[in-house]
């Protein structure tokens, strides 16, 4: 990486301002990034992994293609969206931190690196688990819910709006990429795929009058990507655009259990309430959908799913090795359940679980759901409470759940909310004792937090 | 507030380009057919639209085979909902009965015997019905609308592409262009993939006496041949890399020097290429020269297959009857329309001519051609491809996916149910069972059900 030098050599006066702010050409934008590679392509921009020219941290860039019909609109649109991204701070929802080029004819906005995929390419690639599913979901919640706090109705969630990543404790977190106001003006007529794409998870009502949209067609679209999540398929599948519109709006999805063994009847409910026609019988709120979810995100996975690894062995685990150990992790907690409830036969005490000890205690990710539940305040709470330290212990001062789990664990502990460094939760587990070190070493010499690939980078030796 | 609108804007935009329904841009029609021939186009516009024998419904069919108030169309926010109104023949979408279905374009309805055809139709285009956009060149507004360029650029010299499905009729559209261009020379037509590549030089731009071995005498080339006309050069992709350089050279300058010789001579030739499959594919692929490629993409004019301009399928195959017929001219059962009409049509208008003269050399002099000619002939050529295109609509469930693989398997079983069931994997009792639980629909191409197993 170039940072490296630049420290070194410590040049001075032109040198140093040609390095700290070298003209834009093809590679640099807005004087600053440097383009590294393609990540990926839109209808009306392109995504680049770039390098802060004297931080050295790599960060993604969205650029707006130049040559477009109606530009300023699409200028206009493309800034909207980066400040609303800007203006959303959640640990749910991808931080944009720059804004560049909007007079020149390349437009960029700037955000953190994530090393992952979206949700589209990952149920490409394998088949999810009920719990990592429900995860998945649940996060996205939670990133809906701060930008409904923050008044704003996302209208076009879909699974390529969901960027699964990982924490630096190597637990997978799912995060909103973008807010849709820029796909409007990708084409549609010509690509029949693409809308079917954007229909399959639209609310009745936002197809029959798009003007009275409110916050449950976001609970619609989350209920529609969980029921593909866990189906296979979409809860509606036409063969043409109009049909899948006219089913939609009159016909009842199937229950997910219909196309997939295993899932609990409790579970199915909750998905088949979120995609109601009438957004009246909809969960009315985001975080009433997540709260509903709680209680499968953990215990669903180990009594009714198999749960062997269900990432592909051959899927790149890049740069950071810890990021394998989500599943390994996960059989080993299946393995110590199993132990535990032999335990339990012969101590059945409630002495078992108290575990209000930050540092956990073997039978505390027991107790948890295994992934964490996001946060579930009123929605009127403010934008900023999420952080990442704020996910795990949250979850554990949770109040009842709406939807009692399938197979209860012992009742939740009353725990402290006292946040835990990231990464506890997973360390409680007998299995990886060093990892929290590792985590704890790995955040302090990241510039950034969700920097996993750039993590070997220079600074860090 | 603004952005609510402006939002709210765009998804309404998004939804309605999509489904043709966009006021301003295209809508949907239905292309009426009764008794074989075409009888109307009704604009789908108003909230409601009942079809039916009766006076009060605004899509009238009189055909005694609809009841009076048969069925109705309405809207229901961006798309048109189909409902059988409890008539006694029934409503077909595509060929399966139906109570309630969205509509889309390249729908085949049929409201008892009456088939109509749905289409998204351009509001630019004039021509609302059929006709001979050109000498020999007989469409309706689809093809109409694809060849609105064409048409346009025809009084100039510039070159046109036409791209188009094997069949699909690019010949008759360079001819077309050739008749708008009122150009004095001839239509000189050359297939390129017919031309050794060895020879494609020489036998495109002419040759000298000498110029190569066994060249015993000079000889003028394609183009000098085509001199104050039109040369359609089809399969333009067939030739080899280096002749597309020279043929280049050839519409960059306006003249052609023939092989062996040195003198240019000045040309006056409307050049017209086509090509089976998207250019920029071809250039992707590297069989195509980009450089000819950017001198030639000027123009380049679709030509839309023959599943995209279904409307056109029963008046063609009028046609096609009355160009082959040897004796009357049959009539065609609705219900083989309807099967004509389902077709995807891979051979596009060539095959639908070839299927014409195949069922009228099978129908033996009966006055009505039957569907059951037509899975004759069905079991005659076994692989051809039965229809994919358009599959059933509105809630499919597995009977109704298996009801309908069971139909065209019996098609292509001339109603053998057994090897049909076989054919798809179904067991012979589960095939009766559908077709039993179907009656109601009843068999919509007349197979014989009762087939003995």
């Amino acid at each position: 990486m170039s940072g490296a030098p630049l420290l070194r050599e410590e040049p001075a006066g032109e040198e140093l301002a040609r390095r700290v702010a070298p003209p834009d050409t093809d590679e640099i934008f807005g004087r600053r990034y440097r383009r590294v590679r393609r990540i990926g392509t839109g209808g009306m921009a392109d995504v680049y992994e770039v390098e802060h020219v004297t931080l050295g941290a790599r960060f993604a860039a969205k650029v707006l293609r130049p040559g477009r019909d109606a530009w300023e609109n699409a200028v206009r649109r493309f800034v909207r969206e980066a400040r609303l991204l800007g203006k959303l701070q959640s640990d749910h929802i991808v931080r944009v931190t720059d804004l560049d080029g909007i007079e020149g004819e390349r437009p960029f906005y700037v955000m953190e690196l994530l090393d992952g995929q979206d949700l589209r390419a990952l149920l490409r690639k394998t088949d999810l688990s009920l719990a990592r599913a429900v995860k998945i979901v649940a996060d996205a919640c939670e990133g809906v819910r701060v930008a409904h706090a923050a008044g704003l109705v996302h209208r076009d969630l879909k699974p390529e709006n969901l960027f699964v990543t990982y924490r630096d404790s190597g637990e997978e977190v799912c995060k909103l990429l973008d807010f849709g106001v820029s796909k409007a003006c990708e084409p549609t007529t010509t690509e029949t795929g693409a809308l079917i794409g954007t229909v399959t998870y639209m609310a009745p009502e936002q197809i029959e009058s798009a003007g009275t949209v409110t916050a449950r067609a976001d609970v619609y679209a989350l209920g529609a990507i969980l029921y593909e999540t866990l189906a296979g398929r979409p809860p509606h599948v036409a063969d043409s655009v109009e049909r899948l519109l006219f089913a939609i709006l009159n016909g009842e999805p199937e229950p997910v259990a219909a196309h997939r063994t295993g899932v609990p009847h409790a579970l199915d409910r909750v998905v088949l309430r979120a995609l109601a026609r009438d957004p009246a019988n909809r969960f009315a709120s985001v975080a009433d959908f997540a709260h509903a979810l709680a209680p499968f995100s953990s215990a669903a996975e180990l009594t009714t799913n198999a749960t062997g690894p269900d990432r592909e062995p051959s899927e790149p685990v890049r740069g950071d090795p810890r990021s394998r150990r989500g599943p390994g992790l996960l059989v080993a907690l299946v393995s110590f359940v199993a132990g535990l409830i032999a335990l339990a036969a012969f101590a059945q005490s409630r002495s078992l679980v108290p575990a209000s000890s930050p540092d956990a205690r073997p039978a505390v990710p027991l107790a948890v759901p295994l992934a964490a539940s996001p946060p579930l305040p009123t929605p009127a709470e403010a934008v900023e409470v999420a952080s990442a330290s704020a996910q795990v212990a949250p979850a554990l001062a949770q109040p009842e759940s709406a939807v009692s789990p399938p197979v209860a664990p012992a009742k939740k502990p009353s725990s402290s909310s006292r946040p835990r460094p990231a990464g506890a939760r997973r360390t409680g587990a007998p299995v990886a004792p060093s990892a929290s070190a590792a985590a704890t070493s790995h955040t302090t010499a990241a510039p950034l937090p969700k920097i996993q690939f750039d993590l070997r980078n220079p600074y860090g030796g | 507030m603004a952005e609510r609108a402006n939002r709210t804007a765009e998804t309404t935009e998004r939804i309605a380009s999509a489904t043709g329904l966009r006021g301003d841009a295209r809508e949907l029609g239905i292309f009426w057919v009764i008794d074989g021939v075409y009888a109307g186009l009704d604009l789908l516009r108003g909230a409601r639209l009942r079809v039916g024998r009766g006076d009060e419904c605004r899509l009238r069919l009189e055909h005694g085979s609809v009841s009076r108030t048969h069925a109705e169309l309405y809207r229901q926010g961006p798309i048109y909902a189909l409902r059988d109104c409890g008539s006694t023949n029934g409503t077909f979408l595509n060929g399966v009965r139906t109570e309630h279905s969205g509509l889309s374009a390249g729908d085949v309805l049929r409201f008892g015997e009456c088939l109509g055809i749905v289409a998204n139709l351009e509001p630019s285009v004039t021509t609302r019905g059929f006709e001979a956009l050109a000498p020999e060149l007989w469409g309706g507004p689809t093809l109409a609308a694809a060849l609105a360029n064409a048409r346009a650029a025809a009084r100039t010299d510039l070159p046109i592409v036409l791209v188009g499905e094997t069949g699909s009729g690019k010949e008759r559209v360079a001819r077309g262009v050739h008749a708008w261009s009122e150009r004095s020379g001839r239509f000189y037509a050359v297939n390129c993939s017919t031309i050794p590549a060895a020879l494609a030089e020489a036998e495109l731009f002419g040759h000298q006496r000498g110029a190569f071995t066994g060249a015993e005498r000079a000889r003028a080339g394609h183009f000098q041949a085509a001199h104050g006309g039109t040369l359609f050069l089809d399969e333009i992709a067939d030739l080899p890399l280096d002749v597309q350089a020279k043929l280049l050279r050839v519409l960059e300058a306006g003249e052609v020097v023939p092989l062996g010789g040195t003198a240019a001579a000045p040309l006056d030739v409307r050049v017209i290429a086509a090509l089976q499959e998207p250019i920029t594919k071809l250039v992707a692929e590297e069989r195509f020269r980009p450089d000819l490629y950017a001198r030639l993409a000027g123009f380049v004019v679709e030509v839309p297959p023959l599943r995209d301009r279904r409307e056109e399928i029963p008046g063609l195959f009028q046609k096609f009857l009355e160009k082959h017929a040897t004796g009357a001219v049959p009539r065609v059962a609705p219900a083989l329309l309807e099967w004509l009409c389902l077709r995807p049509w891979p051979g596009n208008v060539r095959e639908l001519e070839l299927m014409a003269r195949k069922l009228l050399a099978l129908h033996g002099g009966e006055p009505v051609l039957r569907p059951s000619f037509a899975q004759a002939l069905a079991g005659v050529a076994p692989d051809e491809a039965m229809p994919t295109g358009v599959g059933p609509a509105g809630f499919r469930d597995r009977r109704e996916h298996d009801l309908e693989r069971l139909r065209l398997a019996l098609v292509k079983s001339s109603g053998n149910v057994k090897a049909a069931a076989e054919s798809i994997g179904i067991s012979r009792r589960r095939a009766y069972r559908l077709l039993d639980a179907a009656k109601a629909g009843g068999p919509e191409l007349g197979l014989d059900e009762s087939e003995p197993a």
